[in-house]
């Protein structure tokens, strides 16, 4: 390589360099701003608090925690078989034709602003809640089921994924011997595509656990901990966007401690993520 | 006494912890046609790729010896690849046409080089398409994506790509070995025109044994990275001097 | 005969979850659309909003939007392309990749309110921009220079790399090859990238409020703040201040992202041959 292709190798490397320098501000901004607040109030009182008084100093997280980790939960297991069930129609089942077609749409679902769901879930969903189960329809139910629709298209366009990358030939091997269609998808193509789907998993829990607008349009706006599903409660995402257009000193800070720990969150789900697919590489073969 | 294009002394060749080349020397004539042949993993298409530096792009590649060319070394510090690589032209096994049309594919080398003048590009195109036998075919569709002809079409364009840039040596990879036969024995004919109208080398790597007796005027054969036996190809064919030359050539081996 | 009869019911099964999936679907848009349509007209679209959105249009907020989008994408294009080139055709797999694949992958998985609090105490209070459409640009560029990257690297990665070859054997050095064979050729999925993109700005909503602010004003300058129309939906629909005008901007911007989504796919569509 001659002199000038070896300054363009440096230029285009240091320029790649930006995403780590991104990352990098961006960790340590979030850090700065809401890791003082938190040995401020202890590590202990903060997380496992219920008490969370702005005006009186008071900075206690649990709830927002608590509600959080029962949103995205629910919300996962109440899309998981729908969304896991389309994509096996979808690579199984289904006239391949159709499935070219259906696949767009569901891909164009994901690309819907989340406002417009948060907007579905107060004039639709919390009046469906309202008349079956009671309580003023904006609650953790509502929250969990708009999120459920939020990471439908996401689970089911990455299962399609790794349904579609399992070998034909480990079907045909199945066939061959005598399985039926769903014997084989139970015994053959789930297992062979299991940390592609657990790759769709780990990202929808991770969109379910970040997602804020919608969650903040339907959850209703309580402090307390959510005593059942219709209990209106507050997540972590919903409990900074809520406050942080008029927070100002330790508020504030305590809002970007909120952010450190939802970070911390994704960042081992995250981690869990790219543990699952190095295993993967080395077990390639054995399911 | 012809002058040879290309001269190689004592070469060695090592990627990936293997000896690929070992101690070749041979000379490379004009008007003429070299057919390299010999089995599988040989080394006949990484001694192509030493001919004209695209051995340069695998990592760790190693090379003792020279090739000279225009008297001087072409692994020399200041050669320019750039034009080496215009000068030695190359042809693969699968034709491999830009996505580019047919008149772009063409043209491409010269315009790396700068050349703009349209009259000169356009004349360079009919000429290089009629030596290969082209240009009825595809004189009024030169605009049109060269994906869209045929293989044995696309590798007579391949041809003709490398004849614009006025090359002193021609290089064919098993060119035709993915051909029917009447492609191949198109450009079986374009090869001959071309050696004995114009001053190029031509070295053409080889499976089929019976394809190099029919086109070369010398046959040399690799075994193993090692030049076992070289000569006129009628001497080769018919009285070959080594043991193993003569069981690869009656297909006891490869 | 069981088994036939289990068969039957299990497809039966996942065929019912893909009607449930495409029914949301369409009844969201349906629902959205056919409420909105009705009180869009072109003077809805041209006229700014007033009385905090009670009457007027949406013309400052559509203005507004566009320029963020665009802006942002403008920003962070020749960052992605840069480093998926880089990554692509000047490195092999190296401790040095595998750290900026690192940056990237992470960036990636950072939810929006995250990109919204760095905005917000960066671009807006740190370097003294302002709520503001720099403020706001800059925040969104970096939330969609993951996706650049990852679109761009694989539109590269496509073009077969015996075509590279085949430019070096003609003459051509890296650069040359990069510019006249890789990137034609890949031009079409970086492109289906950025509109991503921009489809992606268009919808965000909680990096924008914190960083770009909720002013109806025509913007002027770069450092005007503007509201978006997700913001501007969102604030109709919490405030409670007009559900007719919430819904006509909603079925705006719902049309509008599913556009730009729909552009994209024609895009890849059309090069498909």
């Amino acid at each position: 390589m001659n002199f000038k292709e070896s300054w363009i190798k440096s230029f285009l490397g240091g320029i790649s360099f930006s995403s780590l320098i991104i990352l990098s501000l961006i960790t340590f901004f979030i850090l700065k701003e809401g890791i003082q607040i938190i040995f401020k109030v202890g590590v202990a009182k903060f997380i496992f608090s219920a008490e969370w008084a702005p005006l009186e100093n008071k900075f206690g997280i649990l709830p927002m925690l608590i509600s959080t980790c029962i949103v995205t939960l629910l919300a996962v297991l109440l899309s998981l078989p729908i969304g896991l069930g389309t994509a096996i129609f979808l690579n199984e089942f289904a006239n391949p034709k159709i499935s070219t077609v259906i696949k767009p749409i569901i891909e164009l679902l994901a690309a819907i602003p989340s406002v417009i769901y948060g907007f579905i879930g107060i004039q639709i969903i919390s009046n469906l809640i309202r008349k079956y189960f009671g309580g003023s329809g904006l609650c953790v139910l509502n929250a969990a089921i708009v999120l459920s629709i939020m990471i439908l298209p996401m689970l089911v366009s990455i299962s399609s994924d790794a349904l579609r990358n399992v070998p034909y030939q480990y079907k045909e091997a199945s066939y061959a011997m005598g399985a039926t269609k769903w014997q084989t998808i139970y015994h053959i193509t789930l297992p062979a595509a299991r940390s592609g789907i657990l790759t769709a998993l780990i990202l929808a829990t991770g969109r379910a656990l970040g997602e804020t607008m919608a969650v903040l349009m339907v959850i209703g706006n309580s402090t307390q901990i959510p005593k059942t599903l219709i209990s209106p409660a507050r997540t972590l995402t919903s409990g900074i966007a809520l406050e942080l257009g008029y927070a100002i000193g330790d508020h504030r800070r305590a809002l970007f401690g909120c952010g450190v720990v939802l970070f911390a969150l994704i960042m081992c789900l995250t981690l869990t993520l790219n543990l699952i697919l190095r295993r993967k590489e080395k077990t390639k073969y054995l399911f | 006494m012809k002058t040879p294009k290309i001269v190689v002394r004592n070469l060695n060749l090592y990627y990936s912890g293997l000896h690929v080349l070992k101690n070749i020397n041979i000379e490379i004539y004009p008007n003429e046609i070299l057919s390299i042949i010999g089995p599988a993993k040989s080394g006949k298409s990484s001694f192509l790729k030493v001919l004209n530096r695209l051995i340069d792009i695998e990592d760790d590649a190693k090379l003792t010896g020279e090739v000279i060319y225009n008297n001087k070394n072409i692994y020399d510090d200041n050669i320019d690849v750039s034009t080496l690589r215009q000068k030695i032209g190359i042809v693969f096994d699968l034709p491999v046409v830009l996505p580019k049309s047919i008149y772009e594919n063409i043209v491409y080398g010269l315009k790396i080089k700068g050349v703009k003048d349209k009259k000169y590009l356009d004349r360079t195109v009919q000429e290089v398409l009629e030596l290969t036998a082209l240009w009825e075919e595809v004189k009024n569709r030169l605009n049109e994506p060269a994906t869209a002809l045929s293989g044995g079409q696309q590798q007579r364009l391949c041809i003709a790509r490398v004849l614009a840039l006025k090359p002193d040596v021609i290089l064919l990879d098993e060119a035709t070995s993915g051909l029917d036969p009447i492609s191949t024995g198109k450009i079986e004919n374009s090869l001959e025109t071309l050696k004995n109208t114009l001053p190029i080398a031509i070295v053409f790597v080889t499976n089929n044994v019976k394809q190099a007796i029919r086109i070369s005027d010398k046959i040399a054969f690799l075994l193993s990275g090692e030049i076992i036996e070289y000569g006129r190809a009628e001497e080769v064919s018919t009285t070959p001097k080594n043991k193993y030359t003569e069981d690869y050539l009656q297909g006891r081996f490869g | 005969m069981l088994q036939k009869l289990t068969e039957k019911i299990i497809k039966t099964l996942f065929l019912l979850s893909t009607l449930c999936v495409i029914s949301i679907s369409f009844f969201l848009l349906f629902y959205v659309i056919s409420n909105g349509i009705r009180f869009i007209s072109l003077k809805f679209i041209f006229t700014n909003p007033q009385n905090m959105g009670l009457s007027g249009g949406i013309f400052s907020i559509l203005v507004g939007t566009m320029v963020i989008s665009i802006l942002s994408v403008f920003i962070s294009v020749p960052l992605g392309i840069s480093t998926a080139l880089f990554l692509v055709e000047y490195s092999k797999e190296t401790t040095l990749t595998r750290i900026i694949r690192f940056g990237i992958e992470s960036l990636a998985a950072i939810p929006s309110i995250i990109y919204g609090l760095f905005g917000f105490i960066f671009f807006v209070i740190y370097l003294r921009l302002g709520w503001s459409i720099l403020s706001g640009s800059l925040t969104l560029s970096l939330m969609i220079l993951p996706l650049i990257i990852r679109t761009s690297e694989e539109a590269i990665k496509a073009v077969p790399y015996r075509w590279r070859i085949v430019s070096y054997s003609l003459g051509a050095n890296k650069i040359q090859t990069i510019w006249k064979v890789v990137l034609p050729s890949a031009a079409p999925g970086i492109l289906t990238g950025i509109v991503l993109s921009l489809g992606r700005c268009v919808a965000e909503s909680a990096a924008v409020i914190f960083t770009a602010g909720v002013a109806t004003k025509m913007p002027t300058s770069a450092f005007d703040s503007i509201r978006t129309m997700a913001v501007h939906f969102y604030i109709l629909v919490r405030e409670g201040i007009s559900t007719n005008n919430a819904f006509a901007t909603g079925c705006v911007l719902l049309t509008l992202t599913l556009l730009i989504n729909a552009i994209s796919y024609l895009i890849v569509y059309r090069f498909r041959k």
